[in-house]
């Protein structure tokens, strides 16, 4: 015995023959802007972790400032700082460590051993710790004129802002994305419909349900998402890696990281069995709708 | 088992097909309906297989009111029907035995009962050989006794064939009257609308005659 044929072949059509390869070209999409998505979180998360609740204070050198004046006022505002309340730990940071922070974009920390460079303090607040910016920003000046004060509070939170703001955009996007791959969905299944009406008036006629005939289409309707899905899938982590590579070689400390973790990646997963599930619900909903139009 | 009470019927916006049309076929009934072409014979059978509604009147079957009843209630009442369409309507991307096979799938009966009935039912009217072959690839005859296995698979309490010989010679055509008084005499109840008098009256059974939509008489085959 032959096998069983499909009983209301949804790919038959010219109409709907290219749903599995839009179905798997929204799950490229898709999953690419997810994966952008989490690594935002992620790079978010690490930023978050490293800008801890303080402040970096800057102090600049002077016009023609021997090297010993400049540690003289570094010391003065160490000081300050430790006497201020709410102050958990000062840590100066060497000129050595400035200079190697800034290699990338001055060149060797030789050729920067006579650039005038300011000194940092990096400042730890206690936790829930205030610190009044202007009397302590009034405070240093008296020892290290012209000192800057950054709060890393301000930076993280415009940080955080702005990754919260990407992660809306890339849901709405996704969620744009899903849309149009059921809109493609209910086209295909609509016109497989009408173009196979005459079949489903016999399988009317001989007992079948609604239920019965709306299977028919939701079975194939998973296995053609699930199909096209998986295989947008795997591009999308084939271009992920080959990103994630590119971006290894070129060694820059402003790149954030493009490798997925394992979580990650299991999480990715999820695209093709929630394009399948809602493929196949958009297909049932779709042929029970148009069925009902009949006797 | 089927009651007409004053039917009219109408296609769309058009002139009644059948008008007033009144009768009573009792479980277990055989009947041929006759009458030259457009007199209602298909109109008719296609109230009795529900596939159209009366635009008046009553249709009774099973002793169900079918003009009003539920549109998810059909398909319990239909699988209680076979019916040989008068172009067959096979699915034509199926293989015969597929076709044959589907009012038992859709009733879901399991498979291993599927393979057994539909191959001893094609063997018995002739297909034994053509059990994968797609109707597009039969004969009109051979297309023919597809449809008639597929309305008389699931043993139907009412077997309805609209012209179920036009495309088979005499001695197929008996020979397919024959399974359809097996049938009834194992308690279906058969119609067959027909305009092939020398069939009608090798049988005697009652034929419903029709003209212009009207029920004239029904009489006994001998009498035609």
């Amino acid at each position: 015995m032959s096998r069983q044929q499909l009983l209301l072949p949804l790919t038959r059509e010219p109409s709907t023959k290219l749903l599995p390869w839009i179905i798997g070209v929204m799950a490229y999409l898709a999953v690419l802007i997810f994966a952008g998505a989490l690594m935002l979180a992620e790079s978010a998360a690490n930023w978050d972790r490293d800008l801890t609740h303080g402040l970096t204070v800057q102090i600049p050198p002077g016009d023609g400032d021997a090297v010993a004046a400049l540690d003289e006022r570094v010391a003065g505002a160490e000081k300050v700082l430790r006497d201020t309340a709410g102050v958990e730990a000062v840590k100066v940071v060497s000129a050595e460590v400035t200079a190697q922070a800034l290699e990338p974009w001055l060149g060797s920390t030789s050729e920067m051993k006579d650039l005038p460079l300011p000194r940092v303090i990096e400042v730890h607040l206690a936790d829930g710790a205030k610190i009044d910016a202007e009397k302590l920003s009034a405070a240093l000046d008296k020892v290290a004129p012209g000192v800057v004060i950054d709060s890393n509070d301000f930076w993280r939170d415009q940080i955080i802002i702005l990754v919260r703001g990407l992660e809306t955009l890339a849901m709405v996007t996704i969620g744009l994305i899903g849309f149009t791959a059921m809109a493609a969905v209910i086209f295909a299944i609509r016109s497989s419909v009408a173009i196979q009406r005459d079949v489903i008036e016999v399988l009317h006629l001989i007992g079948a349900t609604d239920d019965y005939v709306a299977h028919e289409f939701q079975r194939q309707a998973f296995r053609i998402a699930l199909s096209g899905s998986v295989l947008g899938t795997v591009c999308a982590l084939g271009t992920l890696l080959l990103m994630g590579r590119l971006a290894a070689n070129l060694e820059t400390a402003l790149m954030p990281d493009l490798s997925l973790s394992v979580w990650q990646s299991v999480l990715l997963w999820s695209v093709p069995l929630l394009a399948s599930l809602i493929a196949t619900t958009t297909a049932r909903r779709t042929v029970l709708n148009a069925l009902r139009r009949m006797l | 088992m089927v009651r007409f009470e004053n039917v009219g019927m109408r296609y769309g916006a058009g002139p009644e097909v059948l008008s007033d049309v009144t009768f009573t076929l009792q479980p277990g009934s055989f009947h041929f309906v006759t009458g030259p072409s457009g007199a209602g014979k298909s109109s008719l059978l296609k109230l009795m297989f529900l596939a159209h509604r009366p635009s008046r009147g009553f249709v009774t079957l099973f002793d169900r009111d079918v003009t009003r009843v539920p549109r998810d209630e059909l398909p319990e009442l239909r699988r209680r029907i076979g019916v040989v369409f008068q172009d067959f309507r096979l699915i034509q991307h199926l293989s015969a035995f597929d076709n044959v096979a589907l009012p038992l799938r859709v009733a879901g009966r399991p498979e291993d009962v599927i393979r057994k009935h539909v191959t001893e039912l094609l063997t018995w009217v002739g297909l034994k050989d053509h059990l994968n072959a797609r109707p597009p690839t039969l004969s009109g005859g051979q297309q023919q006794r597809v449809a008639i296995a597929r309305a008389v698979i699931a043993h139907p309490k009412l077997l309805l064939a609209d012209e179920p010989t036009g495309n088979v010679d005499d001695t197929i055509a008996v020979r397919l009257l024959y399974l359809f008084e097996e049938l009834n005499r194992m308690g279906t109840t058969v119609v067959i609308a027909t305009h092939n008098q020398s069939i009608i009256s090798r049988f005697s059974h009652p034929v419903m005659r029709l003209h212009e939509g009207g029920l004239v008489d029904i009489v006994q085959s001998a009498a035609v």
